[in-house]
């Protein structure tokens, strides 16, 4: 995965592409320069025939897996989102080192892809909030 | 649910799911990995892994109703077989059997499956 340099925003690079917009996203697509996670995933959806992959993203259009990626790196912490036991249509939690920290409601859509009911600046803000009351994770200011 | 009992996998390509104990059984999981939604079933004593992805038309196949199918034993005769290995997909109901991702009614359909691997009481799936 593409990695930012310090002194970019913490959002950077997590907004959907343009490619996702088509019925066919990688019809013109090298998928080889996707980050390993991406093409990974492309692939298995591929070699299954599956409908075409597109990442899991927050109401604000922000993929998932880089930002929660960045936030772990930034603060040495595992996210996790996740269901237990979960019924088609329930909420899911998002944890951080494995405390429950917030649910989320999410919908699989048409288009195949999961969207988190939760915008980008929460998503963050929930994370940050844990980091600082957690005397197990790096302090915020171990950020760049 | 014991120990895994699969070859050593990469370190790189364990991802830590959750507390063995925290999934009892017949409970499921389903977590995002790597930008995947991964199923993992504590069914009969096992676990299984798989993808929350429909081969119909992408819908969350994982989250239906758990269940068994009809089988036709040695007699000829209609049996209920694999309780609590069969899932549903809510969307429109495709059927795969969670053991090993195959579609009930069709060879040509098998949802994505993965390892799953249990170390020091905790789970992970490899990719």
């Amino acid at each position: 995965m593409s990695r930012h340099s310090e002194e970019q925003p913490l959002r950077d690079n997590i907004e959907p592409p343009e490619l996702l917009d088509g019925d066919d996203p990688y019809a013109n697509v090298d998928i080889n320069r996707l980050p390993d996670w991406w093409r990974d995933a492309v692939v298995e959806f591929r070699e299954h025939d599956l409908p075409p992959y597109q990442p899991p993203r927050l109401v604000d259009g922000t993929l998932v897996p880089p930002l929660a990626d960045e936030l772990e790196t930034a603060y040495g912490v595992e996210i996790q989102l996740m269901g237990l036991d979960v019924a088609h249509g329930d909420a899911w939690e998002i944890q951080v080192d494995g405390d429950v920290v917030a649910t989320v409601d999410r919908e699989r859509t048409s288009d195949g892809y999961t969207r988190y009911e939760m915008t980008s600046e929460r998503f963050i803000k929930i994370v940050e909030g844990q980091v600082r009351t957690s005397p197990n994770s790096s302090s915020l200011g171990d950020r760049g | 649910m014991s120990e895994s009992t699969q070859p050593d996998p990469d370190w790189d390509d364990l991802h830590h799911v959750i507390a063995a104990e925290d999934i009892a059984d017949g409970e499921r999981i389903i977590v995002e990995v790597s930008g995947r939604e991964i199923a993992v079933f504590n069914s009969n004593g096992e676990l299984h892994a798989l993808s929350n992805y429909c081969t119909h038309q992408g819908g969350p196949a994982c989250e239906g109703l758990l269940g068994g199918t009809l089988d036709v034993d040695e007699d000829d005769e209609l049996v209920w077989a694999c309780e609590d290995e069969i899932v549903a997909c809510p969307w429109h109901g495709w059927e795969f059997d969670i053991t090993d991702g195959t579609h009930t009614a069709s060879n040509d359909y098998r949802l994505p499956t993965y390892d799953v691997h249990v170390r020091d009481g905790e789970v992970y799936v490899e990719l």
